[in-house]
């Protein structure tokens, strides 16, 4: 080839991810120059909209920013404004509360490797070309999506966008004969989610180990849900309410999610289950415990396609937590603590199923929102996804633009990235020149 | 009970492809929002209007259903569209007997087959699961019925934050009396 010759390869729409998105690769000689991860969804404007709205509305409209992770959005509001209100709730709300996270991190983690991801690992374009070659494992997927879902709906009232959290607790809290009836298939699904942790951790994974930051809650006892420090594998270490004075959202022009960064290195980071278990290990469930030192995986572990594994073993973790919270329950009364409104200021982080996310809130002494922040798992992703291709995509450029293409989506379904929530996915444009 | 094979004649009553010896679960699909709200809004009418064995469910996405879907069912699927006229439809649609052949090929089934054509496109939506996908999905698993029922409410818009326009409002009203009377004709 003689001068230089440049090139975009563009995917249109990313699929298999939830929402809309698109990547363009700037290559010069068939070197990348750039990479932008383009999330082209119309900002949804949810900080916006709180404002002036009473703060018991907070739980039901941050749902709604996902149908995937719906209770990770309401819990974390709910926790920020408690903390704003001087709120302190009883151990069986706060029992219920990671009751309702093991529900929603069954689902979302079932719906993400079944439905999205596992495709990727036999070169099968979509879940319905897997179900042809492994009906029975889709199913085995989907029983666990149901399951996830059961629990959602006896705790949550729905399991799309849960409508029982409430700020203080829950509107109801269910009879103890209601979560029994849930038992024998969260034993199902144990053993089910077993059985995947095995079968994922079987797969052929490309050599890409990186040197990621990767960030976390951790808590000293329990595995991390709703409470806890954020660290990282480089030595973070603050409390949750420190949060901005390390991290920072930034418009960039490509997109219109904003990304978050270290601050004051303007380093990217890497958030997650994988981050979690690199740096949880030691208060995941027995059997996940176990199974982690059974699938031939070296931990900590940088390889984002083995996020997967650590997806599993968090359905195991969740699972065998859910079966244990059932078993203590004696029923929960009251279900909500009283409070009276006032001028405050809260924030708090909890681990969506796509990692971390941190909100804060402003209240105003009529008990209305004056200020909100939400910076969502995927928001905080994006810049690590588009560093890892723009190292990753030199070595799948010969097989031609659809080729790399699929490369990349592969690369970027392995975050399981949550457009929606950080504004949808993909559609992939190589510049070359 | 009537058979398959002369069901589809006559009006709509005769046509069903209702076994009343399989539970019935209707299944609408939509969202909060505007005209998109048409499938639950068809959903809470049947629901407030008919006692019996019927199940009712609400689908914010199609994959929803799968949690719901076996083969053994009298399955009704209500879901908005975006028509050139405005109408209820009712799509009788039953899988091919032939395995390699497809479920985006549905073929009529009843005399007044609404003509539908799934679009053959790769799906850009949330997952990669719009209805045809799903469908498909539920199919290869053996969790299909052979028939089913699919109802379209053509809507006019869809905004975010708004209710339903008066003409959806009326087709979903005709659409839950269409299906209410098949359930209790069945």
């Amino acid at each position: 080839m003689t001068g230089d010759t440049t090139r975009t390869i563009q995917v249109a729409a990313l699929t298999r991810v939830e929402g809309e998105g698109a990547l363009r690769i700037y290559l010069k000689d068939n070197r990348v120059t750039d990479v932008q991860l383009s999330i082209y969804e119309p900002p949804r404007f949810f900080e916006a909209l709180l404002r002036g709205r009473p703060l018991e509305e907070t739980p039901d409209i941050t749902a709604r920013i996902c149908g995937i992770c719906p209770i990770a959005y309401q819990m974390t509001s709910i926790h920020a404004l408690e903390q704003a209100l001087g709120i302190a709730i009883t151990p069986e709300i706060r029992a219920l509360r990671r009751l309702l996270y093991c529900g929603e991190w069954i689902e979302s983690h079932g719906v993400h490797m079944h439905l999205l991801h596992i495709p990727d690992f036999f070169r099968c374009s979509s879940s319905i070309e897997l179900a042809k070659r492994f009906p029975k494992e889709v199913i085995r997927g989907l029983r666990l999506k149901k399951t996830g879902n059961r629990l959602l709906e006896v705790l949550g009232g729905r399991a799309v966008h849960p409508i029982n959290a409430a700020v203080g607790g829950f509107y109801r809290a269910p009879r103890k004969a209601e979560l029994h009836t849930l038992t024998d298939d969260l034993k199902q699904g144990l053993q089910d989610a077993i059985d995947v942790a095995r079968w994922v951790s079987s797969f052929e994974y490309p050599d890409f180990d990186r040197d990621y930051e990767m960030v976390a809650m951790h808590h000293p006892e329990e595995y991390p849900m709703n409470e806890g420090r954020i660290v990282s594998t480089k030595g973070l270490d603050i409390a949750a309410n420190e949060f901005e004075q390390h991290f920072e959202e930034r418009h960039v022009a490509h997109s219109t999610a904003l990304q978050c960064m270290r601050i004051p290195a303007n380093t990217a980071y890497f958030v997650g289950p994988l981050a979690r278990v690199n740096l949880n290990p030691s208060t995941l469930s027995p059997s996940a415990k176990q199974l982690m030192s059974e699938v031939g995986i070296e931990w900590p572990c940088f390889n984002p396609y083995k996020s997967i594994v650590a997806r599993a073993l968090e359905v195991v973790h969740a699972f065998e937590e859910a079966l244990q919270i059932i078993a203590d329950y004696q029923g929960c009364s009251p279900a909500r603590v009283s409070y009276v409104p006032r001028q405050g200021e809260g924030c708090w982080a909890t681990e969506a199923p796509r990692g971390l996310i941190y909100h804060r809130y402003e209240t105003t002494e009529d008990g209305k929102i004056a200020f909100a922040k939400i910076v969502p798992p995927t928001s905080q992703n994006q810049r690590q996804i588009e560093l890892d291709l723009a190292d990753y995509i030199p070595s799948v450029l010969g097989g031609g633009d659809s080729e790399t293409a699929l490369a990349c989506e592969r690369l970027i379904r392995s975050y399981d990235p949550c457009i929606s929530c950080s504004t949808h996915f993909l559609k992939l444009e190589i510049n070359r020149q | 009970m009537k058979s398959p094979e002369t069901s589809h004649l006559g009006s709509e009553r005769s046509e069903s492809i209702v076994a009343t010896s399989l539970p019935t679960l209707v299944v609408g699909i939509g969202s909060p929002h505007g005209d998109d709200q048409a499938g639950w809004e068809v959903i809470k009418q049947l629901s407030d209007r008919l006692v019996g064995d019927f199940t009712f469910r609400k689908a914010s996405v199609p994959h929803d259903i799968l949690d719901w879907l076996h083969s053994e069912l009298n399955l009704h699927i209500v879901d908005a569209s975006l028509d050139s006229e405005p109408g209820v439809r009712r799509h009788a649609i039953r899988q091919q007997p032939d395995p390699s052949v497809q479920i985006n090929q549905l073929q009529p089934w009843s005399a007044d087959f609404a003509e539908m054509t799934f679009p053959d496109v790769r799906s850009s939506s949330s997952h990669q699961l719009d209805l045809l996908s799903v469908l498909k999905l539920a199919s290869i698993l053996g969790k299909l019925p052979n028939q089913f029922l699919l109802w379209t409410v053509s809507i006019e818009l869809s905004c975010k934050n708004d209710g339903m326009g008066t003409g959806t409002a009326s087709r979903v009203s005709e659409c839950a009396d269409r299906i209410a009377n098949e359930l209790q004709n069945a």
